[in-house]
């Protein structure tokens, strides 16, 4: 890291084509599509906004209860609950084309063909920086094996994808695997642009007063503060794996977590939980990063991504 | 809305386990609306989420909430004092309806910790009365003040076990005043699920319109986890109801749209 006098510290990120004003980013299923958080925050200052993973079709989710509180974090299985593409096209896009937040459509669906058609539709939107592929979901018609956990099956996803869309292809792992490594070389191999990690860790919780489980769907997604070691562990080893961008997320709440995941090499990060109990938390990062550039001396913020110290 | 740390002016147990706290916000103040809530941030990471609390009160500058300790949240917030301050985000949720006509009368119907929305409604109609149920006198909140307006014939109790008021279940005193006459009336209700279904269950058997306030567990309570959902009617969706948001298009929806189930 080279110490200098610095002004006005340059926050500006790279991911692919794309570029983003810093690399605060808010994750996908915790902040809607943006405009729940105008209140707090300023759209315009983030660097990227990933929003409500959207489906072919709208869906009505998972039965209630579909989140609890656990120590430092929560679990969820909100059964991705969304409009479909169809009404975010008309309903959501109109708002976040207006933002100066890079926007990121977080896709799922259960074929290789599904993500091939919702890729197809986000290519059609000018405004919309590039997809961003939730491939932590079972494929229906291939006996339900998760298509995020194995090395073909992801790498099947992201051809499709790339063949449908000429915008910027961010693929997001699922951590709940015994080894990251492949998984992420087969994306980076079948035409991603970036790595986005990690997804939650499945988890579950029981009220052991009346024995069942506190969610509906007995298990889900855990998320918060608590994964936050092993989601800077996974973007340290897939940093290390692939030579396109990595966007780290996992239990980010204030600077330094964020930093961490910058040194162990994500060009960019996510923040999800936190925004939950402190909506403005990614304007604290903003702040936060350019303060400690400044105390530092670090001109660019390219300058510390992946400066881990093994010494 | 806005999200600040406001100072305590008031952290009161008026009654076993039941709390009285008052802040003082002059912005948070004027921004309130009937049947709204706020999120409040308590402790650290053993309560990671924010506990949503109604609005109980506004005078002025000062915006109360009553509160019930049942967890961990709820325990931090009862042992703060007046001085120290509380990180608060709100109001929140659409609130009851504001528009109700003067000769129109309001029905309150409040189940133990579901009272905490009305003294604030209290003030802000006036053509009103208040159905009160609670297990027993301990749990009896605001006693003074709904003892005067019992008196003035503006409020009915009713306590699972006699102890106060009348004995059985709050439902049945609003059952027999609308058996009466149940001409102009609408009711606003807050309470525990199976209270607030028998009441629009009787709102229905003498056609009055019903405005139910939800107190689901909440995720952020601004509308971005889409964790705390109850499935309301809409004619358009296939199976004729939606999934919506009770902190964003709720707390308060209209009666005959929910399904209970
Ligand atoms: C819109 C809204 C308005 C509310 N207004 C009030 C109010 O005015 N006064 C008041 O005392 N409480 C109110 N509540 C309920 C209050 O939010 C919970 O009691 C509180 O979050 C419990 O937090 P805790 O950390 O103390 O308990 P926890 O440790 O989180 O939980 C303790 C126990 O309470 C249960 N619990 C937690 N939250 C809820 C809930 N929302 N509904 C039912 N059971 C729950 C848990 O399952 C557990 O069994 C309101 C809730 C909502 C959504
Ligand atoms: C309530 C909730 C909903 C989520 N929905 C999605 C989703 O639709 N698509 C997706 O790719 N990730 C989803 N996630 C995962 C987050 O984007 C993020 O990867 C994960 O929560 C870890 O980050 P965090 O600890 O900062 O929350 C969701 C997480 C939560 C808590
Ligand atoms: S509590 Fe998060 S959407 Fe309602």
């Amino acid at each position: 890291m080279e110490l200098s006098n610095v002004n006005k510290p340059d926050l500006r990120v790279k991911l692919g084509d794309v570029e983003l004003a810093n690399p605060v980013m808010l994750a996908s299923g915790t902040c809607g599509y943006g405009d729940e958080l105008e209140d707090y925050i300023d759209l315009n200052r983030l660097g990227g906004i990933s929003v409500k993973g959207t489906t072919l079709e709208e869906r009505q989710g998972n039965p209630m209860p579909r989140i609890i509180e656990t120590y430092g974090g929560m679990i969820n299985a909100i059964g991705f609950q969304n409009v479909g593409i169809e009404r975010f096209v008309s309903e959501k896009y109109p708002y976040l084309k207006n933002i100066g937040a890079r926007t990121f459509v977080n896709i799922t669906a259960n074929s290789v063909e599904e993500f091939g058609l919702l890729a197809a539709r986000v290519d059609a939107l000018p405004e919309i920086a590039g997809v961003e592929v939730n491939i932590s979901c079972p494929n229906i018609k291939k006996g339900g094996i998760n298509m995020g956990t194995d090395p073909f099956a992801a790498a099947e996803v992201v051809a499709a994808v790339r063949k449908a869309t000429s915008k910027h292809v961010m693929v997001k792992l699922t951590p709940n695997v015994t080894d990251i490594k492949p998984i992420a070389k087969a994306c980076e191999d079948s035409g991603a642009d970036s790595i986005s990690l990690i997804n939650t860790l499945v988890g579950m919780a029981v009220d052991v007063k009346t024995r069942k489980p506190k969610i509906a769907n007995v298990i889900g997604g855990l998320s918060g503060p608590a994964i936050k070691p092993v989601a800077v562990r996974l973007t340290w080893e897939v940093a290390k794996t692939v030579k396109i961008p990595v966007v780290g997320m996992g239990g980010i709440s204030c600077l330094e977590d964020a930093l961490e995941f910058l040194i162990v090499g994500a060009s960019a990060v996510q923040v999800g939980t936190a925004n939950f109990f402190n909506p403005k938390v990614t304007m604290e990062i903003i702040d936060g990063l350019e303060k400690y550039m400044l105390d530092n001396g670090v001109a660019k913020i390219s300058d510390l991504v992946g400066t881990l110290r093994l010494d | 809305m806005f999200q600040k740390d406001v100072p305590i002016v008031e952290n009161v147990e008026s009654k076993p386990h039941n709390f009285l706290m008052t802040f003082q916000d002059a912005e948070i103040a004027a921004k309130c609306r009937v049947g709204q809530f706020l999120q409040f941030k308590a402790g650290g990471l053993e309560n990671m989420l924010r506990i949503p609390i109604s609005i109980a009160r506004v005078t002025g500058d000062r915006v109360s909430i009553l509160y019930h300790v049942v967890g961990s949240g709820t325990d931090v917030m009862s042992k703060l004092r007046v001085g120290e301050s509380i990180n608060v985000l709100g109001p929140l949720g659409n609130g009851f309806p504001q528009d109700i006509p003067a000769d129109k009368e309001i029905l309150f119907v409040a189940g133990g910790i579901g009272f905490g929305p009305f003294p604030y409604a209290m003030d802000h109609f006036s053509n009103w009365k208040l159905f009160y149920g609670v297990r027993n006198e301990a749990q009896l909140l605001l006693q003074d003040e709904i003892a005067a307006l019992e008196k003035a014939g503006k409020a009915f109790v009713a306590t699972d076990d006699g102890s106060y008021g009348t004995q059985g279940f709050v439902t049945d005193l609003l059952d027999a005043y609308l058996a009466k006459d149940s001409s102009n009336k609408v009711i606003f209700c807050c309470g525990p699920n199976p209270m607030m279904k028998r009441v629009c269950e009787v709102a229905a058997k003498h056609g009055v319109e019903s405005h139910i306030s939800m107190e689901d567990y909440m995720g952020c309570g601004i509308g971005i986890c889409v964790g705390c959902v109850r499935k309301i009617r809409d004619a358009s969706k296939p199976d004729g109801w939606e999934h919506k948001k009770v902190c964003k298009d709720g707390p308060v929806f209209k009666g005959e749209d929910i399904l209970w189930n």
